[in-house]
């Protein structure tokens, strides 16, 4: 645990109502981000690490409830705030970058106009100023030639520009922290570097804290202080990256790194991960890896699981860790 | 051995409107306007042989999925030829190869596992219709049987034949892609991406069960991916593809050891490591040159490359070499890992 946090996740539970019942989606998830630290959450796709955020910022879908918890940023309770003053939050102190840069950019405003839209909601500038400063904003992220880019719109622009103006959109405020939801996912390996410095770069300049939402090990490796593995809507190990790869305790991370291409790796050494997610409709056990796991003991299923410190930054929530 | 697939001099060039270069309209003496030409394959040859897996990487917009539309005869080729077992098929117009017999011998597993099935087709009608349309089974009891042959040789569960697209999850939906192109025993397989939707864990199954079948069956790949680490894995050849262009291609490992081109350098060092901090990385700056009516004369990578010269834009580089082809003035050599130029600034400095 980070000894300065700047948003602390504690203790949240969030379930969605549908049709087939209600699913249990994240289960006690508890997370914590310093002043300027990068946090990777990896896991699988449906282990509930878009739902964390979205939760966190308000933003869940209709369907969505928080059953319990507490999100603190600086304190306040982004959970209990009123509307109003979450929305002053939101895009200001709190911003966000979505996976897909086409589908989040809307596609009948121009890059600088949405940018402008941020800025004239919470920037204390002039209306005169706004186009500047939007330009400025281009310029920040790279842009060659941001006055004309201005004026284009999304179609207009290849993907890894997209996510610029996305990136630009998202940090015109100087936010406190961003969340990136699989900022890189659609964009090929030279453009995802890129696009990743541009993101560490800003992030280390502003003294801005990150979130970074991944599936990628690697990726969440190169520019993450720490990672934390989440498995069907459980934290279930967080340490400094390093440590993830180099002594994880916890059997899913362990799968996880088996079953992840290596660079030097042959087709033997790809270790696939047995069974798949559980299903979250029907009651589940303490540790919801439990059914997948091939050290599974008698405690697993019976005693709460909860994250505990077992080392300088280390979390572990194991009744049997290797 | 002869080669199962050849591709000779393959152009895809698509026509994208007209340029005017005068302001006067014709009818008062302005010149005439350009066409203009997205030039999407640019002169690309290689060779398949049989049981054989060539993996094609590049950035999105280099012409991969252009090409494999060509191959799979989707689209006809501006120029060049498509050898496949030695019967000239490129010359054949895409509407009338849908009813040749190769239709049935080349065959595709998709990129999205969702949106390449018919959502109203079950697993099952999705596996039986190429081998109704183009294996001519009509009996329904031999359709069921290999049917469910095919299901056991992708590791499909019986049940789950009945079940659409929706009821199946990511890796279940791509069994069922694969299942259905391997159906009709074709030697050459399509692959687009295939693992790219998925999570690393059903990744590393799926890829697998790829290589069983290559094994068994004797299928020929051509393995399109991002995933640089993927493609190290599954296949034996590489090809490397900038702008339309075939930049460097050859044996994977001698490849991945010793890339000879700049292009070739910055997308394996930009493979993200994990344990050991990163070496050093190569970063492409700018965006790729425009691939519309670009210079016959200058080299493609030229905008972006760290070890430009001018004679790179007088000269339009050739695939060169025994093997291991680069198509770069300034190959770096193989026997030294320091870039002739870059060793000459060095000594400089």
């Amino acid at each position: 645990m980070s000894t300065n946090p700047l948003l602390q996740v504690e203790d949240l539970s969030v379930s969605f109502h549908t049709r087939m019942g209600k699913v249990a989606v994240l289960d006690q998830v508890n997370l914590d981000i310093g002043k300027g630290e990068t946090l990777a959450v990896v896991g699988e796709s449906g282990s509930g690490k878009s739902v964390s955020a979205f939760a966190a910022l308000g933003i869940l879908d209709a369907a969505g409830c928080v059953d319990h918890g507490r999100v603190l940023f600086e304190g306040r309770n982004l959970l209990t705030l009123p509307k109003a003053e979450l929305r002053s939050l939101r895009g200001k102190d709190l911003a966000m970058i979505f996976q897909n840069p086409r589908t989040a950019l809307n596609p009948i405003r121009t890059a600088g106009q949405q940018i402008e839209d941020v800025l004239a909601c919470h920037a204390d500038l002039p209306r005169r100023a706004l186009k500047e400063a939007a330009i400025e904003q281009l310029a920040q992220v790279k842009i060659t030639d941001p006055a004309r880019r201005y004026h284009a719109y999304p179609f207009e622009m290849s993907g890894g520009m997209c996510q610029r103006v996305m990136i630009a959109v998202a940090l015109a405020c100087k936010p406190r922290l961003l969340i990136a939801d699989e900022p890189t996912t659609g964009l090929d390996v030279t453009t995802q570097m890129v696009i990743m410095d541009l993101i560490k770069e800003l992030a280390q300049a502003q003294g801005m804290a990150t979130w970074l939402i991944t599936h990628d090990l690697g990726l969440a490796a190169d520019y993450a202080d720490r990672i934390a593995v989440m498995h069907a809507g459980q934290v279930l190990e967080t340490a400094p990256g390093r440590v993830i790869f180099k002594a994880a305790r916890h059997p899913y991370t362990r799968r996880l790194l088996g079953a992840t291409p290596r660079k030097q790796g042959s087709l033997e050494d790809l270790v696939p991960i047995p069974g798949s997610l559980p299903d979250l409709r029907q009651p589940q056990p303490p540790c919801r890896f439990s059914q997948r796991c091939d050290r599974c003991i008698d405690a697993c299923n019976t005693t709460a699981l909860t994250l505990q410190n077992i080392g300088v930054n280390h979390q572990l929530a194991c009744r049997n860790p290797l | 051995m002869t080669a199962l697939l050849k591709v000779e001099n393959l152009t895809k060039h698509f026509p994208v409107g007209l340029h005017n270069t005068s302001k006067r309209p014709t009818w008062l003496g302005g010149a005439a306007p350009t066409p203009l030409f997205l030039h999407a394959v640019d002169d690309v040859s290689f060779e398949l042989e049989q049981g054989a897996s060539l993996g094609i990487v590049g950035e999105s917009g280099c012409g991969k999925s252009t090409l494999v539309r060509l191959i799979t005869r989707l689209i006809d080729p501006s120029s060049g030829h498509i050898l496949f077992q030695n019967r000239h098929i490129g010359d054949i117009p895409a509407r009338i190869f849908a009813r040749t017999p190769e239709r049935a011998l080349i065959q595709q597993v998709f990129q999205d596992p969702t949106d390449s099935l018919n959502p109203r087709f079950t697993a099952f009608d999705s596996i039986a219709d190429p081998l109704k349309r183009l294996g001519g089974i009509r009996n329904s009891v031999t359709l069921k049987k290999r049917v469910e042959d095919i299901a056991e040789k992708v590791s499909l569960p019986l049940p789950l034949l009945s079940r659409y697209p929706h009821q199946l999850s990511g890796g279940q939906k791509l069994r069922v892609g694969i299942g259905r192109g391997i159906a009709l025993n074709p030697p050459l397989l399509i692959l687009d991406e295939p693992t790219s939707a998925l999570d690393v864990s059903v990744q590393a199954v799926i890829l697998r069960l790829l290589e069983k079948l290559r094994k068994e069956l004797g299928l020929s790949y051509l393995f399109v991916s991002h995933d640089l680490n993927v493609v190290r894995m599954m296949c034996s050849n590489l090809m490397v593809m900038y702008l339309g262009k075939v930049v460097e291609s050859g044996p994977v490992e001698p490849i991945f050891q010793r890339p000879g081109h700049p292009y070739t350098q910055a997308l394996l060092s930009a493979i993200p490591e994990f344990g050991e901090p990163a070496g050093n990385v190569i970063r492409l700056a700018e965006e790729p040159q425009s691939p519309i009516n670009p210079s016959p004369h200058c080299c493609r990578f030229f905008s972006r490359c760290r070890y430009k010269q001018d004679l790179c834009q007088q000269v339009m580089p050739h695939l060169m070499g025994q093997e291991h082809l680069t198509a770069c003035h300034y190959r770096l050599d193989a026997m030294t890992t320091v870039h002739p130029l870059a060793a000459e600034k060095h000594d400089l400095a």
